[in-house]
């Protein structure tokens, strides 16, 4: 019963303090949600990780010093329970991309409506992958127009 | 309201200008003046100091 009432635990990593907290508003408005840190780049969000091991931490793409996609790819190999959501303006696909195979559990883009971060995050936490909308079709679409590679592999027609 | 027009509106909040938020957000200043109409009509006022005054009633911005 306890586990029920047990909060998830959050890192906003954005390099801009103003942006940091018009998420923690949002964020502060859902009950099962803390926002436990903040950080204003890369090295600060695995900074916080370690420090504060948080359930999950929403990285911006764009930040000094160490940018989204290298802080996701750190504390993915790191020992902690924590996953990565970013939240970014940039729905280029190699982006994209790159930041899901550098672990991040969801990518959500900041033209969604809010309601769609606690989602994301809900998601997140149940091991699920989250995707804005627009960035599932870019994805997909990319599959689709990829170059056939010849079948399934290990499959033989008689 | 979209996220982005959350963090319009906490810049709004700490009094920047729309060509100060367009700077931060890395976005054009026809941007931020759309989302601040959106912020307008979505909250039903028809300026920036009522806009605030919804916002803060509303719990929509973070105070220090």
């Amino acid at each position: 019963m306890a586990n029920r009432e047990k909060k998830i635990r959050v890192v906003i990593a954005d390099d801009h303090r103003l942006v940091r907290q018009g998420i923690r508003a949002l964020l502060e408005r859902t009950p099962d949600i803390e926002v436990v840190g903040e950080a204003s780049d890369g090295l600060e969000a695995i900074a916080k990780v370690e420090e504060l091991q948080p359930d999950l931490v929403i990285m911006d793409i764009s930040m000094p010093q160490m940018d989204g996609i290298q802080a996701t790819e750190y504390i993915s190999k790191m020992d902690v329970p924590t996953r990565v959501m970013v939240l970014s303006m940039y729905s280029k696909p190699s982006i994209v991309q790159q930041v899901l195979r550098k672990g991040a559990k969801g990518y959500l883009l900041k033209n969604s409506i809010s309601e769609e971060l606690t989602l994301a995050i809900h998601a997140a936490l149940r091991n699920e992958i989250y995707l804005s909308p627009s960035i599932s079709s870019l994805l997909l679409d990319n599959i689709l127009n990829a170059p056939e590679e010849g079948g399934i592999a290990g499959l033989r027609i008689a | 309201m979209t996220i982005t027009e959350r963090e319009v509106l906490q810049f709004i909040a700490q009094g920047f200008s729309s060509n100060e938020i367009a700077q931060n957000l890395k976005i054009s200043e026809e941007s931020v003046d759309k989302y601040s109409t959106s912020l307008m009509s979505k909250l039903h006022v028809q300026d920036r100091l009522s806009l605030l005054r919804e916002a803060i009633k509303h719990n929509l911005i973070f105070v220090d």
